[in-house]
């Protein structure tokens, strides 16, 4: 780790959040000599504290500060980010699927949708594809540029078995940041089954102990964890110019900034830009277009559990690998526009016991449970669609414990979402049912949201977008987004891939823009 | 964080273990001593040797009996001892420390339990006791109930192994060479 340290007074880079965004982008920026401090709220984990335990992880890293629910959120914890160096990347089961070139394009693929706000991305696939290459080779992406897929373990087994008897074809072990053999100083996948407890070998990528040290070592960085950013502020001329954070000790302090980049996952992102309103900001910075926290997308997700005839022993293995993608296409005769994939997910006996049945108890129920090895489980996204009103908003009396505004997670269904998740739900039972399954179980409205996306995004209007191509704010020149907080629409693909290629890209203009003093 | 209200009704809390001003369990043992019935009955029963280790300071005897076997009624595994349905108990007690008007909600509850069943719940049968939970499902005591118990029991190790979940792997080097893909009854 090196011991750089910039003062507070010189206007360096400040990258907000050092999940998959800020991460990626910090070190890009620092790999180019440019002088990055950035801010992260929460603690850096050693390794040693990395253990085998969802329980307790959960307690370590997650964002457990108070988030109100509004609309169809679960109560009380809409959604699930971390708050940990690495941010979410710690907790996340490393599923990459690129989006489709048609996905960027969905107002003109899906045609006029009422009640939405869907328009098309200010890029297109051939734009991004240079950038998700880039960002496969960055992570080790299986069944990319020459690495090899992971095997499958007993859970895709099924999967793969039970999909293809109903006739699904494009079925594999998915595409996962997740090393099959040792890569780039990280030790290989040994099938543990905790992807979601943090990776004890670092199979896993999470920015933790890939991009953060590496940007560390370039002498151009400088990581403060436990600092939270409650404020952007900015000079007479309407340019950011420095942020104001809490750090450990509860003292306010300010860093002086060049330019900005929030990346703390869309809804603290969002949450951010409003809470740093000002006279010449009123609404929140780069709230001009009013779009600042809305178009808040989440995907639809559902869980599908089959008791299957024998033992399956979910627990074991790498959790995301596996993958039904037939699904995926643009096909209104289905009844819906947007995407389905069909993902294996383990479980610990604990969330089964909590949601297979979200009231259930009783001799059944716990004899149910008591088959547990029998279980056999996928996760299903399907693309929501943006809509004004799915938004973020800044709690009118409620703070937190620093004295911030708690955002206010507001989400609706709409009416295509719930014909995509009933069509999906019938689709996913078939492949158990297709396996003598002896019982089914879907698991609706259970998870809260773990993709975020939408709040700042990008367009070409400005009128109804808040970031241009690049993730600059349209309002404000040396402000930037960084997060899934920039995507003009969902796909159904886990948003990540499309974040770090997002942010790699940002950095490339960055640098240029730099190079040439125009930042 | 638990299912005591203080945090996210979604997953994987940390149990708490707050320090918290502990009586001895004899209490509940003392009880044990006078010879009440509610040893006899089922599906909970009370072996002293069973019961030794644990350390109550909020439930008294009486409610953490009637606790233990609403537990186990929640989620009956008839394989488990009593002790680990104790051990929800416990996990209760110590929710108590931290939140003054759970008590009152419990023992509330337990009262309104014991009434549906005509006023001793230990004395009365298992079926008759099932009506009594299905009268409460739906309300707060009821959810903090289930999720207490969830989160108490199907962390336990001893469930764990009964329903066959292996917890960590790592110190095993996982299980790349133990099984992640042993699946032996799919159609080749
Ligand atoms: C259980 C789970 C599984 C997932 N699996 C997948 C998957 O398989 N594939 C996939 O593509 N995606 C997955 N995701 C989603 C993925 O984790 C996120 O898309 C990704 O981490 C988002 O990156 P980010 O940089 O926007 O935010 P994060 O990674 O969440 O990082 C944001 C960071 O910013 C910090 N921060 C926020 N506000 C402030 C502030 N004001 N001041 C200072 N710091 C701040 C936070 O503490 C956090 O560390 C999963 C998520 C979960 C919860
Ligand atoms: S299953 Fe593989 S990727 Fe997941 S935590 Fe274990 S070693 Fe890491």
């Amino acid at each position: 780790m090196s011991e750089k340290r910039f003062s507070t007074e010189q206007a360096v880079v400040v990258v907000i959040g050092s999940g998959a965004g800020g991460g990626v982008l910090a070190n890009a920026l620092a790999q180019r000599g440019i002088d990055v401090v950035c801010l992260e709220a929460g603690r850096r984990l050693a390794m040693s504290e990395i253990i085998n335990d969802e329980a307790t992880m959960f307690g370590k890293f997650t964002w457990l500060d108070p988030r109100e629910s509004s609309g169809q959120t679960i109560p009380g914890f809409p959604a699930w980010t971390c708050k940990t160096v690495g941010g979410t990347t710690l907790h996340w089961t490393a599923s990459c699927p690129r989006m489709q070139a048609h996905e960027f394009k969905a107002r003109s693929t899906y045609g006029p949708i009422a009640d939405t706000t869907l328009e098309d991305w200010p890029l297109e696939f051939d734009d991004i594809a240079p950038y998700y290459s880039a960002a496969e080779q960055l992570m080790g992406v299986t069944g990319t540029h020459g690495i090899e897929r992971l095997p499958g373990n007993n859970n895709y087994k099924v999967l793969e078995a039970g999909a293809r008897k109903v006739g699904y074809r494009q079925i594999d072990t998915n595409n996962v940041a997740i090393n099959p053999v040792p890569r780039d100083g990280r030790g290989a996948c040994l099938q543990t089954g905790f992807c979601t407890s943090g990776c004890v070998v670092q199979a896993k990528w999470s920015t933790l102990y890939t991009e953060i040290p590496k940007a560390e070592q370039t002498g151009h960085f400088e990581l403060r964890p436990e600092c939270m950013v409650t404020r952007i502020a900015h000079d007479d001329a309407g340019r950011v110019n420095a942020v104001q954070y809490l750090d450990a000790s509860g003292e306010l302090r300010e860093q002086k900034a060049r330019f900005i980049c929030v990346a703390g996952n869309a809804i603290e992102t969002a949450r951010l830009l409003l809470n740093s309103s000002s006279d010449r900001f009123p609404s929140g910075l780069a709230n001009s277009s009013d779009q600042v926290g809305r178009n808040y997308m989440r995907h639809m997700i559902a869980g599908v559990v089959g008791r299957m005839p024998g033992e399956v022993n979910i627990h074991r293995g790498a959790h995301q690998a596996g993958i039904i993608k037939d699904e995926r296409g643009y096909d209104p005769s289905r009844g819906f526009v947007g995407g389905i994939l069909m993902l294996t997910v383990p479980f610990a006996p604990e969330i089964f016991a909590k949601f297979l049945q979200p009231t259930g108890w009783g001799p059944e129920y716990a004899d149910l449970l008591a088959h547990y090895n029998h279980l056999a489980a996928m996760l299903i996204h399907g693309e929501d669609l943006p809509q004004a009103s799915n938004r973020i908003t800044l709690h009118a009396q409620t703070t937190d414990a620093y004295g911030l505004p708690i955002p206010v997670v507001h989400y609706e269904e709409h009416p295509n979402t719930a014909r995509l998740r009933d069509y999906a739900l019938t689709r996913g039972r078939s492949v158990y049912e297709a396996l003598g399954a002896e019982d089914i179980y879907d698991m609706v409205n259970v998870f809260p949201a773990t993709h975020n996306m939408g709040t700042a995004r990008m367009g070409s209007d400005r009128n109804t977008s808040v970031c241009n191509r690049w993730g600059q704010t349209h309002d404000i020149d040396n402000l930037f987004v960084s997060d899934g907080s920039l995507f003009t629409s969902a796909g159904c693909e886990n948003p990540t891939l499309t974040i770090v290629a997002l942010a790699l890209r940002q950095a490339e203009h960055i640098a240029d823009r730099v190079k040439r003093g125009e930042l | 964080m638990t299912a005591d209200g203080g945090g996210p009704p979604f997953p994987l809390s940390e149990a708490d273990q707050l320090p918290a001003e502990r009586r001895e369990f004899l209490k509940l043992l003392g009880f044990a001593a006078t010879g009440s019935a509610a040893f006899v009955l089922r599906p909970i029963s009370l072996g002293a040797a069973e019961s030794n280790d644990w350390d109550l300071g909020f439930v008294d005897a009486e409610l953490g009996l009637i606790l233990a076997s609403v537990a186990r009624l929640l989620f009956p595994h008839p394989e488990l001892k009593d002790s680990v349905y104790f051990q929800v108990v416990q996990d209760i007690d110590s929710d108590m420390a931290r939140r003054p008007a759970l008590g009152g909600l419990l023992r509330d509850s337990a009262t309104a339990l014991a009434e549906q069943v005509g006023g001793d719940w230990l004395a009365a049968s298992v079926p008759e006791q099932i009506s009594a939970i299905e009268s409460i499902e739906g309300s707060e005591a009821f959810f903090y109930l289930r999720n207490r118990t969830i989160e108490s029991l199907y962390r336990n190790t001893e469930v764990w192994r009964l329903v066959g979940y292996e917890g960590s792997s790592i110190e095993h080097g996982g299980y790349i060479n133990r099984g992640f893909d042993d699946i032996d009854w799919l159609d080749p």
